[in-house]
């Protein structure tokens, strides 16, 4: 079965700046194997063109992706999934910083009105997905 | 009232009929080139609009004929070009006026963006074929026509009254005869250009037909222009001095057939085609008609007047695009034309009289006259 194209979908009136959308995106698409290692992403220029974004915009999130070990940028040459490694003991601090950052991410989806029960099987959902 | 009186007029009259049905041939959820809900169409308000709209342009074309019937009388071409500018601005005014009375209308437009993360290539319809093959006759016929060369009438016509009876002659030199073929070439190096700046700097939208039916328009345009010089270069080697331009019938028919089928395929992809690919924010549009937006990378983006793609004005490159367009409405009136004076009256030619009349700068001021565009 051919696989399906990945999309990226940002929201240019949304809080969260559009660098940081496709980062986030992008990121997840790699974690939940959709993109895979040694795929290619389009151009700086393809992609903000489509996306009706500036070069810059798109250049900043491919950069933030290639410092963080999720992608490779060299000049000249097309963006790269990596095979990222998974550091074995995460230190305390960056625990502590993503237990905040989802925190506040299930306070916002109580405030769009999801039960607790809710919340807790879609995460569950997501977990199950990671694994598999 | 004779046919030579009427056929001055058909040009208004086509180009009345794609103004009436142009703002139909657009996505459901533009109107005008104002973003409306979807239904918006089939509302009693949205009908107001466009029979106004049908109204002026109709008052617009009854304007115009007299002028287009003076262009016989008077055999003089200016009239003609007054008739099609004054009906062509008018319609843009009544698209203006149509668009001014939709604004109230208009819904807040998404700001969602979606991007396929796809590096998959996308190439002109034919690939190399259609980048490289429509050269190829031109080529061939430069090479017969220098092969036959002192079979080449030392006179030849390119120019027929509505009549078909030739009013203008070209002389054999070497621009005269060879003309059409490099203005060939231009014309068909513009439209691969054209081509290029949608596949490499208009935005895609996943599943979108419309662009595929767009690119493949382009890519039969450029066949039948390169058809067209080429046969248009070796008439006079096959009717001596006094060749006959039916031959030049045969690519514009198939050229008419051919874009009536496309266009009617196209219009209906527009109609069923998905909104969201077309996120441009309505603010950008200028009359409706001119897309202006800085902001945005794209090179081309789709019409929303008419079918095809349009240039985005805001990015500097397409004004570099502009400039190789516009040699060719100029060579129509250019003073490096020597047969200006030999009024050859309204008629029809596919080639400027620059082409065949050309005989170099000869004075300062004609230099500076070119420096200057």
């Amino acid at each position: 079965m051919p696989r399906l194209k990945p999309q990226v979908r940002i929201d240019l009136a949304s809080s969260t700046p559009a660098y940081r959308q496709i980062v986030d995106q992008i990121r997840t698409l790699t974690v939940e194997r959709v993109l895979q290692s040694g795929d290619v992403l389009p151009s700086v220029r393809r992609l903000a063109i489509d996306l009706g974004i500036h070069f810059n915009t798109v250049a900043e999130a491919y950069r933030t992706l290639a410092e963080e070990g999720w992608i490779e940028v060299a000049h000249g040459r097309a963006a790269r999934v990596l095979d990222r490694d998974v550091p074995s003991a995460p230190n305390k601090e960056a625990i502590e910083m993503l237990k905040r950052r989802l925190r506040h991410l299930i306070a916002e989806m109580r405030a769009h009105g999801l039960s607790p029960a809710h919340i807790s099987r879609e995460l569950l959902q997501l977990v199950e997905g990671l694994k598999s | 009232v004779t046919i030579e009186y009427l056929l001055p007029t058909s040009p208004l009259l086509i180009t009345a009929i794609l103004f009436t049905f142009l703002p139909g041939w657009a996505r459901r959820t533009l109107f005008f080139s104002v973003t409306v809900p979807a239904n918006f169409r089939a509302t009693p308000q949205a009908a107001r609009i466009l029979r106004a709209y049908r109204i002026q342009v109709g008052l617009w074309t009854l304007a115009s004929i007299p002028l287009a019937s003076a262009a016989a009388y008077a055999e003089s071409v200016w009239f003609l070009r007054l008739a099609v500018a004054m009906q062509t601005l008018g319609a843009v005014l009544a698209f203006a006026l149509a668009r001014k009375k939709t604004r109230p209308h208009a819904v807040v437009q998404s700001t969602e963006r979606v991007a396929t993360l796809s590096t998959e290539s996308e190439r002109l319809p034919g690939g190399l074929i259609t980048t490289i093959g429509p050269f190829i006759p031109l080529m061939l016929a430069a090479l017969y026509l220098d092969a036959n060369w002192d079979q080449v009438p030392a006179h030849f016509p390119v120019h027929w009254n509505l009549s078909g009876i030739p009013n203008r002659w070209a002389d054999r030199t070497v621009w005269g005869v060879y003309g059409t073929i490099l203005l060939g070439a231009a014309m068909v190096s513009i439209s691969l250009l054209a081509a290029y700046g949608v596949l490499r700097g208009a935005p895609r939208a996943a599943g979108d037909r419309v662009r595929r039916l767009n690119l493949v328009l382009l890519a039969a345009t450029v066949w039948i222009m390169s058809a067209t010089f080429s046969l248009f270069a070796v008439l006079p080697l096959f009717h001596g001095d006094n060749p006959s331009p039916a031959l030049l019938g045969i690519p514009a028919i198939a050229f008419f057939v051919l874009t009536c089928f496309i266009v009617w395929r196209l219009v209906r992809a527009i109609s069923h085609a998905e909104a969201r690919a077309d996120v441009t924010p309505d603010g950008c549009w200028k009359l409706g008609i001119f897309y202006y937006n800085p902001h945005d990378p794209a090179l081309m983006v789709e019409k929303r007047f008419g079918i095809g793609y349009t240039l985005n004005f805001g990015n500097r490159l397409s004004w570099a695009f502009w400039r190789c367009l516009w040699p060719y409405p100029l060579a129509w009136s250019s003073p490096l034309d020597r047969s200006r004076s030999k009024k050859s009256g309204i008629g029809f030619s596919p080639i400027p009289p620059v082409i065949h009349n050309f005989r170099g700068l000869t004075s300062l001021r004609e230099l500076r006259w070119w420096c200057c565009c």
